[in-house]
């Protein structure tokens, strides 16, 4: 289905003259793409979009790509981070607005449905107050910084029903899935404030910035803050 | 006050020219009302005040270095020196024999010249080693014994040779089977660049030789670059001739070394570099084409690295290797869409490009060989490839030639004390490639536990998507966890100093440090010991600057804190810095202030972080040294900045905080705050053509120059000149003369290059480009002098080109109606017939179709309006809506010559023969070919010339894409599209407004009608 996709969008470019190379970088892409080799088609597409900037197909084709990869555990290498997707999927879209009616379909594209900058291109605004909610649960599960070689410790995940919130903590020098531990509370918003409650101890109160940031309030740069819609990759 | 002058050249900075003439840097700006040290301009005529009085010295300074091209005569006039005085003091035997980068005391003893007034100079200022004291002896350059240095002359001469043996090294060397149409001689000029042609001249006009004559017949053609004369014997055996001839080979040299040496010449000097054999490989490049691509490409590649002129030689034959690579992928692929003789011609080219190549991996074994001054083997040859052509030492110099220590690369410990200290091997499977990325960064963590086992752990095991080089345990042990070799994961989504591209895995090195980074645990003596032997060895293994030796926290701030604060960064620092003689960092050093003939080695405090100015009210200032100093100095612009806040440093914050209205307290004029901060990045990134734009006909002059300059110079995949990028935006500039005079002004402010060079550099000379540099030039020639014949519309397949006949019909008596009138009243399809302002308007489009690939065929520009009378009438008699004898007579008006035509065949009596004169209009229809609507005389668009009606291919120029009038590129995708294009240049189709019909397709004129 995304491949159909993928063809006819191929099929609709038309770039500029002066874009040969990029045009041509994107098609040989293409062709990678259909014979599944993943990582030798997002090179390709890079390419087109180094060879031209504006060329919106290949930062489109780059963007999906890294998603299959993302979505078959790659990571790292190329890099199918979800901001550096969105970044080319972004691109595409302010290059050519046709590409959004097909991102929403696209099923390589899956893995950045849960982040701002997905909501953001679907009219969703971290700078309005009123949005603040719907991106809380847009995004639904947010992450704290990686710490040291041990990556995002703590996460928060808001639910829709009831207002549950699950805040999840494990602690340097563990593993994943060690020793986490997990508490359930609610939440509720006022302005850019989220306040969570949970049945011990004092709420955490967290502060949704324009950019589309959350920090905790008294939290420290580097363990606690900044709290963003993806997990720390690699870096150690 | 007596005083010099200096014009500010390309790339000068005013902390730079200050430093050469020994002022201050704010003695330099306030003499000369320069608010903003940074905003300086080429070409800008400076005044240097005589020497700052206090200490007593002279604005002379005490040596000069020989730059390529400067004589003793030269040197000594612009110190105002007799030639005498300088070679005594430098003890010289010959006076014409000078090195390159040679060093010559000016002065026998430095008292000598105290209060003495100097002359006027343009030149460079010179380049100064000391201002006081003696000089110190590694800086001169001992003359041999026997023997002397070479002149400029002699490299030149081995530079011909190596440049011939790979061209074809004799004079008589024929070739024409590339687009340079034919190339001959030692140089293989072309005559599709006019360098044939100008030494053709020149042979025609001094040659007594028969074959001169013979030649001087072939001039006209040769003017003309005629592509005929790829094919002509006569011309081959006349130039085989006259290649036998000693005063051809004489003329040859003459002409190239005019014509090509001195853009090699000044290359290599702004380039800083000083041997023969980078000469050489400068010159060959531009007599190829390319050099300055390739040097943009070089000094890309080089950037913010310590180099050495080997390291920096090595790298450029890199780059052109590369170029010639994609040059010759570019025409093989643009082969595939293409037939016949011109995807013969591009496959030949390619191939060309392919042997070319061989001159750069013959031009880097000598500079793999070690041979900077082009001495050769024992015998005194340069071994190129399978030729062998005499060296430099051959031709009189001594064999003892002293090799130039390397200009920029610091005293540095061989490779034999670079001795990697032992690591205990605990391979991560989580890495990549660097996908050719160069290490230039030294990133530092903390892993945020005290438990080296749990960080090994994470850092091997592949769920967690971490690792790096280097683990480093709290009792000293290395961990190697990846290859240095490999990208290892430990940096994330970071940039340096706001780079994100390479990325920072690609480029760094990851050394992870055991500690909890609590700030309370102490990072272990062990560790630190173990990190002064890790790190200068990477430093130097890798030439790692200085500025680029930082914290995970520096490269992600706002998200890191690794490594912790408690972190001592200076033992590390000290490290390096005894380990390289403390002058990695790359660029001059900023706490030379050019007092000292050796750095005063200084100690640097480690400045606040960037954060902590920003937030906590931190203060840079002089004798700090980190990143945040660094980002100050990138802000100010500084040439390379270097991470230490020095007296340099202080001078350019404390005039931007003058100029930018930061208020500071008295003392503190040359700290950086906040506040200055603040206003540096208010201030208008380095863009001095900011606010520039030419709102004129909505032209974005800055935005063609980005364009023009970035097809030049190649993108990062597409290597070499986008020609048709260059010819789009070069269109866009209309052929106005205004246009193209603010051009080039904006073009050469942000580039530094005047355009027509640059252009020429890049298409110019032997048998690559020709063409191309004519056509790219044709669009920087107003429209009043017509562009050169290649850019004129092509000539249309139909019908015949003839000009319109103003003859008319035979005089007085009527003839009867048919075929013939046909050829009478022709119409013209040259655009030049065309009325103004439509004829500049009609110019404008199709320049914007060549430009954009669509190719046109005009069939009709100018009608006769007695030919849209036949042409009208013809029809409605064949279509016998109307009889021939009613048809009307042709009205002349504005003295228009009458149409006596007979349209009924009346015989004497004055009886018409409708029959015939029906068949007769039938045949004339059909001959004058016409659309199905036809104007009536004096209402059609095209009897005022006000009209043009043209084919398209590809139809309508689908799929192509055209710059319209206002500086847009359109992809044309319907007719419609190339409807609105034509009409944003004020020529309108048939369809434009409205009607739908196709009656009159290809008709466009300047109301629509």
């Amino acid at each position: 289905m995304s491949r159909t996709l993928l063809l006819l969008a191929l099929l609709l470019c038309a770039g500029p003259a002066s874009a040969q190379s990029a045009k041509q970088l994107n098609t040989e892409g293409f062709r990678l793409y259909q014979a599944g080799k993943l990582e030798q088609a997002a090179q390709k597409f890079e390419a087109a979009t180094e060879a031209d900037p504006k060329h919106a197909l290949a930062h489109y084709n780059l963007a999906a790509t890294l998603g299959v990869l993302r979505k078959r555990g790659v990571f790292c290498e190329p890099d199918t981070s979800l901001n550096n997707i969105l970044d080319h999927l972004t691109t595409a879209v302010r290059l050519d607005p046709r590409r959004l009616a097909r991102a929403k379909e696209d099923a390589d594209l899956d893995p950045i449905r849960n982040t701002v900058g997905w909501h953001r291109l679907l009219g969703l605004s971290p700078a309005r107050t009123e949005d603040v909610p719907k991106l809380l649960l847009g995004v639904r599960k947010w992450y704290g910084p990686g710490v040291g070689v041990y990556g995002t410790l703590r996460t928060f995940t808001f639910l829709e029903e009831g207002k549950r919130a699950v805040m999840s903590q494990r602690q340097p020098g563990t593993e994943e899935g060690q020793g986490t531990e997990e508490r359930e509370g609610t939440w509720s918003v006022s302005g850019r404030k989220v306040e969570l409650r949970f049945p011990k101890g004092d709420p955490i109160i967290l502060t949704l910035d324009k950019q589309g940031v959350l920090s905790q309030q008294g939290g420290s740069i580097g363990t606690e803050n900044p709290i963003t819609d993806a997990p720390s990759e690699c870096e150690a | 006050m007596p005083h010099l002058e200096y014009r500010i050249k390309p790339g000068d900075t005013l902390a730079a020219i200050a430093r050469s003439y020994n002022v201050t840097l704010d003695v330099l700006a306030r003499h000369n009302g320069i608010s903003n040290p940074n905003r300086i301009q080429s070409g800008q005529l400076l005044r240097i005040p005589a020497a700052a009085g206090s200490s007593g010295s002279t604005s002379r300074p005490l040596t000069h270095k020989v730059s390529a091209g400067e004589t003793l005569s030269s040197i000594a006039a612009s110190y105002e020196l007799t030639v005498e005085t300088l070679a005594q003091a430098n003890n010289l035997r010959d006076v014409n024999r000078l090195f390159i980068g040679q060093v010559l005391k000016l002065q026998s003893t430095p008292s000598a010249s105290t209060g003495q007034t100097l002359n006027t100079r343009s030149g460079p200022p010179p380049q100064q080693q000391v201002t006081s004291g003696t000089l110190p002896q590694q800086h001169t350059t001992p003359l041999p014994a026997s023997g002397s240095p070479p002149s400029i002359h002699d490299i030149m001469e081995v530079a011909f040779r190596i440049t011939g043996a790979f061209e074809g090294g004799r004079a008589t060397s024929y070739q024409n089977e590339d687009s340079g149409i034919v190339s001959y001689g030692k140089h293989q000029a072309t005559l599709s660049s006019g360098t044939l042609g100008t030494i053709l001249a020149k042979y025609v006009k001094r040659s007594t030789n028969p074959a001169a004559q013979r030649l001087a017949g072939f001039m006209d053609r040769v003017n003309r670059k005629d592509s005929s004369l790829r094919k002509d014997a006569g011309f081959k055996q006349a130039l085989l001739d006259a290649g036998a001839d000693p005063v051809m080979s004489v003329i040859q040299d003459e002409v190239f070394a005019q014509k090509y040496w001195p853009t090699a010449e000044q290359g290599t000097q702004s380039d800083k570099l000083k041997s023969p054999l980078a000469l050489a490989m400068y010159y060959d490049t531009n007599i190829q084409g390319g050099l300055a691509a390739v040097r943009t490409a070089t000094a890309k590649a080089m950037k913010g690295k310590p180099f050495s002129e080997l390291a920096y030689l090595t790298e450029f034959n890199r780059q052109r290797d590369l170029r010639l690579q994609g040059l010759a992928e570019d025409k093989r692929s643009a082969a595939r869409y293409k037939w016949g003789e011109e995807k013969e011609q591009l496959l030949n080219d390619a191939k060309w490009l392919d042997s070319s190549r061989s001159r750069v991996v013959a031009l880097q074994s000598l500079v793999a060989a070690g041979d900077l001054q082009l001495r050769g083997d024992a015998q005194g040859l340069l071994h190129l490839n399978r030729y062998r052509v005499r060296g430099l030492s051959a031709g009189g110099a001594s064999t003892t030639q002293p090799q130039q220590p390397a200009p920029t690369s610091p005293p540095r410990a061989d490779a034999a004390t670079l001795v990697k200290p032992p690591v205990v091997s605990k391979p991560s499977p989580n890495f990549g490639s660097r996908n050719g990325t160069d290490i230039d960064a030294i990133i530092l963590h903390h892993t945020a536990s005290n438990n080296v086992e749990a960080d090994l752990r994470t850092l091997t095991k592949p769920s967690s998507k971490v690792s790096a080089h280097y683990l480093i345990g709290p009792d000293g042990t290395m961990y190697q966890l990846v290859q240095d070799e490999m990208k290892a994961w430990h940096a994330g989504e970071s940039a340096i100093r706001g780079q994100k591209k390479p990325g920072v895995n690609s480029r760094s090195i990851g050394i992870e440090i055991t500690n909890d980074g609590l700030g309370r645990t102490p990072f272990t003596e062990a560790q630190y010991q173990a990190l002064e032997k890790l790190v200068p060895y990477l430093v130097r293994a890798y030439k790692v600057p200085m500025e680029n030796l930082l914290g995970h926290r520096d490269v992600a701030p706002g998200r890191k804190i690794d490594p912790a604060n408690n972190f001592d960064w200076s033992r590390v620092r000290r490290a390096v810095e005894a380990s390289t003689g403390g002058t990695v960092a790359t660029g001059p050093q900023d706490n030379n202030t050019g007092n000292a003939s050796t750095p005063t080695p200084r100690k640097w405090s480690l400045s606040p972080s960037l954060d902590d100015v920003l937030k906590k009210g931190a203060v840079l200032k002089e004798g700090m040294q980190g990143p945040a100093v660094s980002e100050l100095q990138r802000l100010l612009g500084l040439e390379s900045p270097d991470g230490k806040f020095g007296s340099n440093t202080k001078l350019v914050v404390k005039t931007f905080n003058a100029s930018a209205g930061v208020k500071m307290p008295p003392g503190l004029e040359g700290t950086a705050t906040k506040a200055t901060f603040e206003a540096l990045k208010k201030k208008s990134p380095p863009n001095p053509i900011a606010g520039d734009v030419i709102a004129k006909a909505g032209v974005n002059l800055p935005e063609i120059a980005r364009n023009v300059h970035a097809a030049m110079q190649g993108g990062l995949t597409s290597l070499g000149t986008n020609e048709e990028q260059v010819y789009t935006n070069l269109a866009r500039l209309n052929h106005d003369a205004k246009l193209i005079t603010e051009f080039k002004k904006v073009y050469a402010k942000t580039y530094k290059v005047d355009i027509v060079e640059e252009l020429k550099s890049e298409f110019s000379n032997t048998w690559l480009y020709g063409d191309e540099l004519n056509k790219a030039l044709s669009y920087l020639s107003p429209r009043s002098s017509p562009p050169p014949k290649k850019t004129n519309p092509p000539a249309p397949i139909t019908p015949g080109n003839k000009t319109p006949s103003p003859s008319p019909s035979p005089g007085g008596a009527k003839e009867r109606s048919g075929k013939e009138w046909v050829n009478r009243f022709l119409p013209s399809n040259k655009v030049s017939d065309l009325k103004e302002p439509f004829q500049s308007k009609v110019r404008n489009f199709l320049t914007a179709l060549t430009a954009g690939g669509v190719k046109y065929d005009i069939n009709t520009t100018l009608r006769p309006p007695q030919r849209s009378y036949l042409m009208y009438y013809a029809r409605e008699v064949a279509s016998g809506r109307l009889a021939p004898d009613k048809v009307p007579a042709f009205i002349p008006q504005n003295n228009d010559a009458p149409v006596n035509i007979d349209w009924a065949h009346r015989d004497a009596q004055g009886k018409a023969d409708l029959t015939a004169a029906k068949k007769a209009a039938v045949a004339m229809d059909k001959e004058y070919n016409a659309a199905k609507a036809i104007g009536k005389p004096y209402k059609s668009n095209h009897n005022g010339g006000e009209a043009i009606d043209m084919d398209f291919a590809p139809a309508w120029g689908i799929g192509k894409s055209v710059v319209d009038a206002t500086g847009k590129t359109v992809t044309i995708r319907s007719k419609r599209d190339l409807l609105v294009v034509g009409a944003t240049f004020g020529v309108y189709h048939w369809n434009y407004h409205g009607p739908k019909n196709k009656t009159d397709d290809p008709h466009w004129s300047k109301t629509g009608n």
